[in-house]
């Protein structure tokens, strides 16, 4: 198995190698080299052998496996752990009960499908292939109601990530829809679980439609993928680190110096802030104009009659005349 | 404290001059007040105040706790609406069991009980804004 890994990960040098010279260099028989190739195949990695020459790596399986997004992750503490399935009930749950065994920050979860994913309190997340589903574990040193800033924090990465790798011009709905063109492209659940002042674990779960086909019909003329955005597909793995590099990285701005850079990056990408909204709470509506987010995240909407009001819960529903 | 206790402090000070009490005890603090003109018995009542602080509420001498809201946000009595609540007044629970959930800005806070017990009171209806430190359960521990 570790044997296996480590010819994966000469034969990622590009070169074409011969099965003697990788038989030398890791001290193990022709045979057994030619055993770790045929495994390494029927996973879906695409080796060419040449007779006389040696093998090389043509071709990597469009699939999120743990060695893949590892390899090349420029971060220190996100993804160092993964815990990888083909298909799972909900990765949120999955790392949850990492989380409560003791899992390290930093861990992840990442699934090709998911059959219960979720969204907010009773809805579904749709987890069809060529998604990426994330989940990752965190246990800030911070107080309980300080919490509140994961949500932009996580928005911000996730739209960054998909800027930095589609040159798409990626828009945050508050709190942290990531919508391409006005559709939505992904979307985040964050779970906490905190006794009176500490947390003991924040997860954040992270939804993209990348490279998926089949979402269900009743979401269509909402929801998009950045293939269908880009016109052609894109690299989940590449995705999946670049979102673990610009979380790792503004966690660091968050723990280093605060929510304000953070905040003002969010601003710079949200579709919200200046726009009339009607947001729907869980028992009350509010039409007005969001104004801002304030230094907890929280949307602050300005009504008809002049009067502010603070928002912390609800969906929008309208975002019209910029 | 509950009410009956509340009850009685009032009929106490019924038969004195006292015009003015004030109890503060961990996190609650109640304050009576009367117009000393009006006896208690003819006149009308002045309202009681009961102010709320802390996050948690131990009453010693009921011995039930209060669990209060380490955040601000809304109150979710199950993890969606077509299932039944995590708990309910006379549920029994134990140590870790989740008694709701409070959502802000789509994270999900999960309440856990820190001991077991039984539910004594819900204060909060399903779906309604909560402030940090705000009672949401009483709880009688085992």
């Amino acid at each position: 198995m570790i044997m296996k890994e480590a010819v994966l990960q000469t034969l990622r040098q590009g070169d074409c190698i011969s099965g003697e010279t990788l038989a030398k260099v890791l001290g193990i028989s022709r045979t057994a080299i030619w055993k770790c190739i045929r495994s390494l195949q029927r996973e879906g990695y695409q080796i060419e052998s040449f007779h006389g020459k040696g093998y090389r790596l043509i071709g990597r399986p469009d699939l999120l496996l743990p060695k893949e997004i590892k390899a090349g992750l420029r971060t220190n503490l996100l993804g160092q752990q993964i815990a990888y399935h083909q298909e799972v009930s909900s990765t949120q749950d999955a790392a949850k009960s990492l989380a409560a065994q003791g899992a390290n920050e930093g861990t992840i979860v990442i699934a090709e499908t998911q059959t219960a994913g979720r969204g907010r309190i009773g809805r579904d997340w749709a987890s069809p292939p060529g998604g990426i589903y994330l989940s990752i574990i965190l246990r800030p040193a911070i107080n309980p109601s300080e919490a509140i800033r994961f949500p932009i924090i996580a928005g911000v990465a996730a739209a960054q990530a998909i800027e930095q790798l589609t040159e798409l011009k990626p828009e945050l709905k508050w709190p942290n829809d990531i919508l391409i063109r006005g559709l939505k492209v992904g979307g985040i659940l964050i779970d906490m679980s905190a006794e009176t002042d500490r947390i003991n674990y924040i997860i954040i779960g992270i939804g993209i439609n990348v490279n998926t086909e089949s979402l269900p019909h009743e979401i269509k003329g909402i929801v998009t993928s950045l293939k269908t955005e880009c016109g052609k597909e894109v690299s989940r793995v590449q995705l999946a680190q670049d979102i673990l590099v610009q979380l790792e990285s503004l966690y660091q701005i968050f723990e280093v110096s605060g929510f304000e850079t953070i905040r003002k990056r969010w601003k710079a990408l949200s579709n919200t802030i200046g726009a009339w909204v009607s947001v729907r709470g869980e028992r009350e509506r509010l039409d007005g104009r969001a104004m801002d987010i304030d230094v907890d995240g929280a949307l602050i909407v300005q009504k008809a009659d002049g009067t502010l009001e603070r928002v912390i819960s609800g969906d929008i529903l309208g975002v019209t005349g910029q | 404290m509950e009410l009956d206790d509340l009850k009685k402090v009032i009929r106490l000070l019924r038969d004195t001059d006292i015009t003015e009490l004030q109890i503060e005890k961990e996190g609650i603090k109640i304050k009576i007040r009367r117009d000393k003109f009006f006896s208690a018995a003819s006149g009308p009542q002045q309202p009681v105040l009961v102010e709320k602080k802390g996050v948690k509420v131990e009453e010693a001498e009921e011995g039930l706790l209060t669990v209060a809201s380490p955040v601000i946000g809304t109150f979710y009595r199950s993890s969606s609406p077509d299932v039944e609540a995590f708990v309910d007044v006379g549920t029994e629970v134990k140590k870790g069991d989740t008694l709701c959930v409070i959502e802000a800005m789509k994270l999900m806070n999960t309440i856990e009980s820190e001991i077991d017990g039984v539910i004594i009171k819900i204060f909060l209806e399903n779906g309604h804004p909560v402030e940090y430190g705000e009672p949401i359960f009483l709880v009688r521990p085992k």
